[in-house]
């Protein structure tokens, strides 16, 4: 036992280095809570007021409502009821639906992970190829076509995208008739749990999935095909060559693994920014997910709900880059002991 | 049969301001076991040569000439023949101190590859035969499992050697090895060389800009500038007794050690490498030349016998005074000598004003 007791724990440099990822990440978290809060408070608009706007409700019924929410009390006490609500998991009730916000998201959260997943594995799929393609057959037809392309769609704002895309596709255009539905997540009367029930959301998802993916398709195209032009003047491509190493290896195994490692960063670090895309596709679109919910509850405004998403937004954004960083130890040995 | 024969090699790169000729009719041979110093200033196509060897030339090179290795001409192969010939009858010691070796795969794994790629081993099989490689080269086994960062430079470049010997080629093309590294360490790297070209009975192509390098390393020496050889012929001569004014340059511009004056009072060489796009007349080296003569810039070089078994391109050779090439002495680099004492590309001579008494 005495023995055991002596022995200090002694992190190794990869274990460190973990650590200090972690507790960053923590920390992040915390401001974001605390930051929160204040943000939804220095907003104009009280809520109690909007949400009986255009009624007649006597100013006692209001004051009842502001109580309830537990606006009545001062700031201070009400920051500290916030916080050890949202450490144990309780998030408040939503002004708006006047239920629990973690149910209302945890409602909301699937269609938009179904979106943002299948929309990023799509463009980085999709953009990772055209880049590499490009790059390796520089200045070819190819090339210059996809990076003509790619800037082009690099700088369209993608909520015009959406509406463009919206317009051609879901509205129709002059006899054209709308080819996919303009909205939502299903028409209203299919049995979700059918075939024909996936069928149906496979052809709303569509359009905002379309948006989404050719709005990211551009940015990693691009920074793939420039990653790996600079990869392909290193010399040990001609060592690889040398050895009798066929082109199309001398591409896989040793050029695109070394041009992969900026992008896969940027890769997740845009996690953060898709987030914030899928606000605007999904007003849109009006595709029921957590953009939707923030643009519906920034309207009201719903504090609750709005830090609730914020939060889980927040920590989403913060979990990518914990993975971001990871992941690059894991792929760059430099990194590793550096 | 000659190992390696170069016969008239051209090599034009391709580039936007206009096509560069990099190497102009070149001619070389190696016999097996043979060693060949090929040694030159940047940009004189020395590099290129190397290249060209396992036609390792940038897309859009046009070449003419034959490059003949066991008597295959590597120029006109089909893909899949050049690819098996790449590394099993020649292989290439790159600059590994640099950046040589891919940064993220363990020096083990690149060296695998090669021997992965040309026979038809079991994993462990051809991790035996890494350790041994490493081993052949002083360095331990072990250290397979390292990444390029976590080796020093000299240990880069052994590993670059044992990539080089790991489908026991014939010939091996040492370009640049020894670059980068520093003294104590090269001289380290040049033994390893030498010792294994004797016990594997390889014929080796050892490229450097430093002279002194080959002298104490190869059998014979080939001196290029801008394209060609100039000079050519067994080390200890060319290097002792330069029969071409740039050989000469190239030999003095290395201090020797110990030697005071040479330290105080190093020698170069004024003016810049000529731009092969737009060589200058007659002979190229002419403009630099200290002892160009009246006929230099209209006048066609070749390689003229120069005795003891040697060729070099000067006018001087042809004109059986090799030893006006050595008696004048070339500019110190210093203030009181301007690097530029004339217009670039006037052919004004300097310190050559008793040379062309002599002559005219």
């Amino acid at each position: 036992m005495a023995a055991t007791s002596t022995r200090t724990f002694r992190p190794s440099a990869g274990q460190r280095r973990l650590g200090a990822k972690l507790i960053g990440a923590a920390l992040s978290l915390a401001f974001v809570l605390v930051f929160n809060f204040f943000l939804f408070r220095v907003l104009p608009g009280d809520p109690a007021k909007n949400l009986t706007r255009n009624r007649l409700v006597p100013a006692e019924q209001v004051e009842v409502l502001r109580e309830s929410f537990g606006l009545g009390k001062p700031l201070p006490q009400q920051f500290a009821q916030y916080v050890r609500d949202t450490l144990s998991g309780d998030l408040g009730i939503s002004y708006k639906f006047r239920r629990p916000v973690s149910e209302v998201i945890a409602e909301r959260i699937w269609p938009t992970v179904l979106l943002l997943g299948l929309s990023t594995l799509l463009s980085t799929a999709i953009g990772l190829w055209i880049g590499i393609r490009g790059a390796w057959r520089r200045n070819s037809v190819f090339d210059r076509v996809s990076l003509g392309a790619s800037l082009a769609l690099y700088a369209m704002p993608e909520f015009w995208l959406g509406i463009m895309l919206l317009i051609a596709f879901g509205v129709g255009v002059g006899p054209l008739p709308g080819l996919f539905p303009t909205g939502g997540l299903s028409s209203p009367d299919t049995e979700l749990a059918s075939l024909a029930g996936v069928a149906d959301v496979a052809r709303h998802l569509f359009l905002p999935c379309l948006t989404l993916t050719l709005a990211y398709i551009a940015e990693y195209a691009l920074v793939m095909r420039s990653s790996l032009l600079d990869e392909l003047t290193e010399d040990y491509l001609t060592t690889a060559r040398a050895k009798g190493l066929r082109d199309a290896l001398v591409l896989r195994r040793h050029a695109v693994p070394n041009a992969l490692l900026p992008t896969t960063t940027l890769i997740f670090l845009n996690l953060g920014f898709i987030v914030s895309g899928a606000i605007t596709i999904e007003t849109v679109y009006s595709w029921p997910g957590l953009g939707l919910l923030s643009y519906e509850a920034l309207r009201t405004p719903d504090y609750p709900l709005l830090q609730g998403v914020f939060l889980l937004f927040s920590a989403a954004v913060i979990i990518a880059n914990l993975i971001a960083d990871l992941l690059y130890a894991y792929l760059d040995p430099r990194v590793r002991t550096g | 049969m000659a190992l390696l024969a170069v016969n008239d090699l051209t090599v034009i790169y391709p580039a936007r301001a206009g096509a560069v000729p990099a190497v102009r009719g070149v001619d070389l041979t190696l016999e097996p076991g043979e060693t060949l110093g090929l040694a030159g200033g940047s940009g004189c196509g020395k590099s290129t040569m190397a290249a060209a060897v396992l036609r390792l030339l940038p897309p859009g090179t046009r070449t003419s000439g034959t490059v003949l290795l066991e008597g295959e001409d590597v120029l006109t192969m089909r893909p899949g023949r050049l690819r098996a010939v790449r590394w099993t009858e020649a292989a290439v010691v790159f600059q590994g101190a640099m950046h040589a070796l891919n940064p993220v795969r363990r020096v083990g794994d690149q060296i695998a590859e090669a021997i992965h790629l040309h026979d038809k081993v079991s994993d462990k099989r051809a991790a035996t035969r890494v350790g041994e490689l490493l081993e052949q080269v002083g360095l331990p086994a072990r250290r397979a499992s390292s990444y390029p960062h976590e080796l020093s430079g000299g240990q880069r470049q052994r590993v670059m050697i044992a990539m080089a010997l790991a489908c026991s080629p014939r010939l091996l093309i040492a370009d640049e090895p020894t670059t980068a590294l520093d003294v104590m360490v090269q001289a380290q790297v040049l033994t390893l060389l030498e010792e294994l070209r004797r016990e594997l009975g390889l014929a080796l192509l050892l490229i450097t800009h430093d002279l002194s390098v080959l002298a104490s390393t190869c059998e014979r020496i080939a001196v290029m500038y801008a394209g060609r050889i100039v000079e050519e012929g067994p080390a200890a001569k060319v290097f002792e007794a330069p029969a071409h004014p740039y050989t000469r340059a190239l030999a003095e511009a290395f201090p020797t050690i110990g030697d005071r004056a040479s330290r105080r009072n190093p020698h170069g060489l004024g003016g810049d490498p000529p731009d092969p796009r737009d060589l200058p007349s007659g002979c190229p080296f002419h403009p630099r030349c200290p002892v160009s003569i009246a006929v230099c810039p209209t006048l066609e070089v070749e390689l003229w016998p120069a005795g003891d078994g040697r060729r070099a391109a000067c006018v001087h050779v042809r004109d059986g005074h090799p030893e006006l090439v050595r008696q004048v002495p070339p500019h110190p680099v210093g203030e009181d000598a301007p690097a530029h004492p004339g217009p670039e590309g006037s052919g004004e001579p300097r310190g050559g004003a008793p040379v062309r008494r002599g002559m005219s």
